[in-house]
């Protein structure tokens, strides 16, 4: 009796398709195969140390994602076929959608480039695997919201021209500029950049907010992507602390190196989650919970929660996680404002909150809100009404490193603009923050090639001085910026409306 | 602590240097207190104009939206030049002053505390 094919286990099968496919190259050195994973100090002295906890293979990797893709698919065909842009909560909120699209779906493709960069450049054949599958799951990710995201664009403005406006439009090069901050450093810091403190550590402060803000607003599009996406992102969470113990168990002289890129990659990822509990507190107009309380829960407790684990390898909290937790009760307000004031010059609509969701925010915010903010806001309202709806003209000063117009208050004075000043090469450099200062002063030959938008527009380099200038190299038109009440996503989410309202198969009355 | 690089040097000009600016520079300038203006505002000027011209005929019609640029009297101004105290001449220009490209300059007013006196 023939005897019966040896079958591999997960852990076999694991080390003869992953490990077992590398060598030590010999017709070059290593060095010269792998050039980049030396040179920022990091020290392994043991690649095969490196664990990956999901011994994940190409044949299980591609089973897993056919599978999801299918569902995924039937799904936004049924979206499309039922015409389920009518099922949201109202027209404000595909606002959240727009900012996902234009700030956000871009980050998935540089993260797809980063981890395409980092599966090369490492020479531990198992991190290279995993940064492989990720680089898969970005591009996948990009290309699935895309598709999710076409059947608004059908509809809304605001979708149809991401690409050209993530290069060029001032508020966009917050995100921009945060990836490509991270894709030219080197490798180790790129992953700690981002599978570490924006995965694992913040990651909750955006996926949460809006996947679950999709799901109480009723955009199933968005809501079944952000499902399709959860394994993937579990994933890449667990090779952010594995990233972080590996170089910390490696060799002490790592830890310096590491808990500088902690401390200033925290801060890079609290000043960019600003803009999405913006959005929590804005732009859902059925609320999942406040950027405060968001705040409380992922970071006071689950963030420190997980510091207090890292003590062990030596590292401490991220400096100025202090400042963040004060700005936690004008963070938001501060943006909205900005954005407010700023929305013609995006493909965005933004508007003044109803009593309701002022009374909302009063409740989460308390007396901050209600002397400063609440106020701002009524003011606001009552130029509206008068037809002198408020928009600033002129440009802002912009954060050399965070990139984001300096609205930023002093941690300990929310009513004074903080804008603090470093020379380098005989030319000054604002910056909103210490936090902002310090990433700053640490490499300036870095951040003093920044490409910061209103210093770019007045030195002729965006279409002309002004914003209607500005705006048309944008090739953003009139009407898709500025005010919603009245806009056309407004016009035409209220004839949607009343259509629904009307009752069918009874003839009108003669 | 300096940049980590691969090569033989890591040597870039300043993006924002003032000789982008063909011969005009570029200043920063906030009024405290209005924060219905959410930043400090920018401008491209020549260091040649004056800076009464500056608050007259430029700074102050961009506030045309705040009740209290009708009031306002910029020389009773509390002034800070990169954050530290300082004293404008208001008939001079901005190189008299020594108003440099970037300089960030802060202006508070007091008695003119924003609405509501609250700073916006």
């Amino acid at each position: 009796m023939a005897e019966k094919p040896k079958r591999l286990n997960l852990n076999q099968k694991y080390q003869l398709m992953t490990r077992g496919l590398d060598w030590e190259t010999t017709y070059q050195s290593m060095d010269e195969v792998f050039p980049y994973d030396r040179y920022e100090g990091i020290k392994i002295k043991d690649w095969d140390k490196w664990q990956d906890p999901f011994r994940l293979t190409m044949d299980a990797y591609w089973k897993y994602q056919a599978e999801k893709e299918r569902k995924l698919y039937a799904i936004l065909d049924s979206v499309a076929q039922n015409n389920s842009q009518l099922n949201i909560s109202d027209g404000r909120y595909m606002n959240a959608v727009k900012i996902w699209m234009q700030g956000v779906t871009p980050l998935e493709y540089a993260a797809f480039r980063g981890f395409a960069m980092l599966g090369r450049g490492f020479r531990g054949a198992g991190a290279r695997v995993a940064c492989q599958f990720q680089s898969i799951d970005e591009m996948r990710h990009y290309q699935t919201q895309v598709h999710a995201f076409s059947h608004y664009n059908k509809y809304f403005n605001g979708f149809n021209q991401y690409s050209r406006i993530r290069d060029r439009a001032w508020y966009l090069s917050i995100p921009k500029s945060y990836f490509e901050d991270a894709v030219s450093a080197g490798p180790f810091e790129l992953i700690t950049a981002i599978s570490f403190s924006f995965e694992y550590v913040l990651t909750n402060l955006l996926f949460m907010p809006f996947v679950s803000g999709a799901a109480y607003n009723g955009d199933m599009a968005t809501t079944t992507f952000g499902f399709s996406a959860q394994s993937d992102e579990s994933r890449h969470m667990t090779l952010g602390l594995e990233i972080i113990k590996f170089m910390l168990e490696q060799h002490e002289d790592n830890l310096p190196i590491v808990q500088e890129w902690l401390d200033k990659w925290f801060w890079r990822g609290y000043r960019l989650l600003g803009l999405v509990g913006t959005m929590m507190d804005y732009m859902l107009p059925k609320k999942v919970m406040s950027w405060r309380q968001a705040w409380e829960i992922y970071w006071e407790d689950n963030g420190m929660a997980l510091f207090n684990d890292l003590a062990r390898y030596g590292l401490r909290p991220p400096k100025h996680h202090e400042a963040a937790t004060k700005e936690k009760y004008r963070i938001t307000h501060e943006f909205w404002s900005t954005i407010y004031q700023f929305s013609h010059a995006t493909a965005l609509y933004t508007w003044i909150p109803t009593t309701e969701e002022l009374d909302w925010l009063s409740a989460e915010y308390g007396e901050l809100f209600d002397t400063v903010y609440r106020p701002r806001y009524e003011y606001w309202q009552e130029l509206h009404e008068k037809g002198e709806r408020f928009f600033q003209k002129r440009l802002p000063v912009v954060c050399n490193v965070c990139q984001i117009p300096i609205f930023h208050t002093m941690p300990d004075d929310p009513l004074m603009n903080c804008c603090l000043v470093s020379e380098y090469k005989g030319t000054k450099h604002q910056m909103c923050s210490q936090g902002c200062l310090d990433i700053f002063n640490r490499e300036p030959e870095k951040y003093c090639q920044a490409y910061i938008p209103p210093q770019q527009i007045y030195q002729g380099n965006c279409g002309g001085a002004s914003l209607e200038d500005y705006r048309k190299w944008l090739h953003i038109k009139d009407e898709e910026t500025g005010e919603y009440y009245g806009s056309e996503d407004h016009v035409m989410w209220e004839q949607w409306q009343a259509q629904a309202a009307k009752p069918t198969g009874v003839a009108p009355a003669s | 602590m300096a940049v980590k690089f691969i090569g033989d040097s890591y040597d870039f000009p300043c993006a924002n240097r003032q000789e982008n600016y063909g011969g005009d520079m570029n200043i920063y300038i906030v009024w405290d207190h209005h924060l219905i203006y959410c930043a400090p505002n920018t401008y491209r000027l020549p260091p040649n104009m004056k800076f009464r011209d500056f608050l007259e005929q430029v700074f102050a019609p961009d506030y045309f939206q705040h009740p209290d640029v009708e009031k306002v009297d910029w020389e009773k101004g509390v002034w800070q030049m990169e954050n530290q105290p300082w004293q404008p001449d208001f008939d001079k220009t901005f190189a008299e002053n020594g108003i440099a490209h970037n300089s960030f300059i802060r202006v508070a007013t007091p008695g003119l505390e924003g609405l509501h006196g609250v700073g916006n």
